[in-house]
C-alpha cells in the first residue's frame, strides 16, 4: 500500500484511491466533477453524489486506480475490490476530451533515449508537449491548461 | 500473435508518436479513427488534424 493510497466511504460503498496507479484518463473529474475534483482538498466527496453515479464513474475508471466495495451491514468493509475488465488482445489507443491518449493492451514503447519498455496492460501518451515524463502523460495538462478546439 | 503485428510505439524526437502493428485509433466518441497499421499521432498540440501529425511541430 503507498502512502498516497486513500479512501472514502459513504453510508453503502468505500471508494478506493491510488494515485500510482491513474493514467489521468479523466474520465472521473470530467464526467462527474463535484464528486472527483482535483482542484479540491480532498479531491474526492462522496457526499456530492449519489451511489450509483459513484460506482457508475469507478467502473469507467480504466486501471485500478479508482476501485470500490460495498459496506457490508456490520459497518466493515468487505476484503474484494471491485475488479476491471480484461484488456482486450489488439491494442486500441483512444483520445481522451481534453487529456492523453489512453494506450489499452500489449505493445512495445520506444522512449524519447531509445529504450524500451513493455506495456503490459494499459498506459497514457501525453498530447499536449507539457509532460515531464515523454512520451507518457503525467497529468501536467490539468494544472496548465489543455483545450484543443478538435480532439 | 507473431512478433509482425506485435504494436509498437516510437517516440520520434521532437516529433510525433510513430505507431505500428495491429491497433485501432477511436476518437473521443469512441468512434473508429483508423485501423491503418502505421499512424504518426501528435504529442505537441499543435496539429489541426488530431490526434493524427500534420507537421504542424516543425513551424
Amino acid at each position: 500500500m503507498d502512502k498516497n493510497d486513500r479512501s472514502y466511504s459513504n453510508n453503502e460503498i468505500t471508494v478506493h484511491w491510488k494515485s500510482k496507479e491513474c493514467v489521468h484518463a479523466g474520465t472521473c473529474f470530467r464526467e462527474l466533477r463535484k464528486v472527483f475534483d482535483p482542484s479540491r482538498r480532498p479531491w474526492i466527496d462522496l457526499e456530492q453524489g449519489t451511489t450509483e453515479q459513484i460506482i457508475d464513474i469507478v467502473e469507467r475508471c480504466p486501471t485500478d486506480a479508482l476501485t470500490y466495495e460495498r459496506n457490508t451491514s456490520s459497518g466493515d468493509t468487505s476484503k474484494e475490490a471491485s475488479s476491471k475488465p480484461q484488456t482486450a488482445e489488439k491494442v486500441t489507443f483512444s483520445v481522451m476530451r481534453n487529456g492523453p491518449i489512453l494506450a489499452e493492451g500489449k505493445f512495445t514503447v520506444v522512449k524519447p533515449d531509445g529504450s524500451e519498455q513493455e506495456i503490459k496492460s494499459i498506459t497514457s501518451f501525453c498530447r499536449c508537449g507539457m509532460s515531464r515524463t515523454q512520451p507518457f502523460c503525467d497529468g501536467t495538462h490539468n494544472k496548465k491548461g489543455f483545450f484543443p478546439d478538435n480532439y | 500473435m507473431n512478433d509482425i503485428q506485435k504494436t509498437k510505439v516510437t517516440t520520434l524526437k521532437d516529433g510525433p508518436l510513430m505507431v505500428e502493428g495491429n491497433f485501432s485509433v477511436k476518437g473521443i466518441d469512441g468512434n473508429i479513427l483508423s485501423t491503418m497499421n502505421k499512424v504518426f499521432l501528435c504529442r505537441c498540440g499543435k496539429s489541426a488534424n488530431k490526434p493524427f501529425c500534420d507537421g504542424s511541430h516543425k513551424k
